[in-house]
């Protein structure tokens, strides 16, 4: 499958291939109807969201956590996320009919790794707390510590996925956070098993890695009050 | 090849790691946000069935390290999963229902009460009374097609014909397009489009007041449309 290509390639910022399901195009389209609200969103996704409306409502309320989650592991702010996953699916809406049932979660992984390398590209850093606050839990029995923690939490797992590379993150994302197969991985992002394997064995490095060097950090701070 | 273990699942898996990974496995959408994401779609659901992702993702363990409580982590994760619950059995009104996308088929985005207004995105026709069609015989070739339910394309190519129009600099033409299109899809599912271009073309030829009355229309009947956006950009919001 060609959207394949674009996670397997690792080069989500560079032009998509130009032949078979053409992802980019669209994304260019839906990206601009967020980022630059001067521009039309076509008749033609309008068309096809009404066109698949059956399969959209059961892909996306099958596939929004997961979208969502590939979102944020590829660098989307918290706060950007929401518009980032209706990107996505305003893809898929005009893509469907192309995209085989078993094919779907592949396809939805491919088009949220381009909308995400978009975004990046598009949104202007703002703080990191920022962005988190904006999406803390409405809980309604955390104390402040409570919510302070899960904002440090999650900045911190923002940092240690910002510090892995993309190609590694897209398999780490998929295998330790989506729990997909190794085959179900190398069926998504078009590449070997054996590549499969080792970009997960060198994802978990840097994973543990950056853990590591947070923690050397942390300790070394708290040990130094 | 041989699948290989999770992180989380080998055996003396370190704290701090297994704590950020079942985070990023709880991470999700807020129900507000699910709400309007699927809305926007129009494929929004009601509010009781929003929380019901039927993604195959194991939640995290229950069983809480001292790291976890360190970072109130496992409390994230667990009152995470507590407060999607939560919000969605609350009353809170007008969250609760899904804002009615007309002309949309979705079968369970219903209002809870008949609008007493069209609340569709296609408002305002400035077709006047004299102009609509006639049966004087019965026979007007003119009339709409009471036959068979109108195809998504004719409704595609009414559309194309306006914007056509206004893409020409004819804005008058393009607004009687789609008067013609509100006649002859009452219900269009393309009626949130058509009140884009009607917009357009209202601010073409000069009408800026009207433009800004079917936007206000739009905006506060649709305001998670893909179109809203666009919508606040023309009329200056």
């Amino acid at each position: 499958m060609a959207w394949t290509q674009t996670v397997a390639n690792d080069s989500e910022c560079e032009p998509p291939p130009a032949s078979g399901v053409a992802v980019s195009s669209d994304l260019e389209t839906a990206e601009g109807s967020a980022d630059d609200a001067g521009s039309d969103l076509p008749l033609e996704i309008a068309v096809a969201r009404v066109q698949n409306s059956d399969r959209l409502r059961r892909v996306a309320t099958t596939h929004l956590d997961f979208v969502w989650r590939c979102l944020r592991r590829f660098g989307v702010p918290a706060a950007d996320a929401d518009d980032a996953a209706q990107q996505v699916f305003l893809v898929a809406a005009q893509k469907l009919d192309e995209v085989p049932v078993d094919k779907e979660r592949s396809f939805l992984f491919a088009t949220a790794a381009r909308v995400a390398a978009n975004a990046r590209r598009s949104i202007h850093r703002r703080k990191r707390a920022y962005d988190n606050l904006a999406h803390v839990p409405e809980d309604p029995v955390a104390t402040q510590d409570q919510l302070a923690d899960q904002l440090r939490a999650r900045a911190l797992l923002d940092q240690v996925m910002e510090s892995m590379p993309e190609d590694l993150r897209a398999v780490f994302v998929l295998f330790e956070i989506e729990e997909m197969s190794v085959y179900e991985i190398a069926d998504a992002i078009g590449i070997p098993l054996g590549t499969v394997g080792s970009r997960l064995r060198r994802a978990r490095k840097a994973f543990q890695d950056a853990v590591a060097r947070y923690r050397a950090k942390h300790d070394f701070r708290r040990g130094a009050v | 090849m041989k699948d290989l273990n999770r992180l989380l699942e080998e055996p003396g898996a370190d704290e701090l790691e297994a704590d950020l990974l079942r985070l990023a496995r709880s991470e999700g959408p807020s129900a507000e946000g699910r709400r309007r994401i699927l809305a926007s779609l129009g494929v929004g659901v009601a509010a009781g069935t929003i929380s019901a992702p039927s993604d195959p993702t194991p939640k995290a363990s229950s069983t809480a390290s001292s790291a976890a409580v360190k970072w109130g982590v496992a409390s994230a994760v667990a009152i995470g999963a507590s407060i999607v619950a939560f919000l969605s059995l609350q009353p809170k009104a007008p969250t609760q229902v899904v804002a009615p996308l007309s002309n949309t088929p979705s079968a369970t985005a219903v209002p809870v009460t008949p609008p007493a207004a069209p609340v569709s995105g296609e408002l305002l026709p400035v077709t006047k009374v004299e102009d609509l069609p006639t049966l004087a015989d019965g026979s007007s070739s003119d009339a709409p097609k009471s036959v068979g339910a109108p195809s998504l394309a004719d409704e595609v190519a009414a559309i194309k014909s306006a914007k056509s129009a206004l893409a020409g600099g004819d804005a008058p033409q393009a607004l009687h397009e789609l008067d013609a299109y509100k006649l002859h899809f009452p219900r269009g599912r393309l009626s949130q489009e058509a009140t884009v271009v009607r917009i357009e073309a209202l601010i073409s030829s000069g009408n800026q007041a009207a433009a800004g009355a079917v936007a206000d229309h739009f905006l506060t009947a649709h305001p998670d449309s893909p179109y809203s956006a666009r919508v606040r950009t023309l009329v200056g919001h």
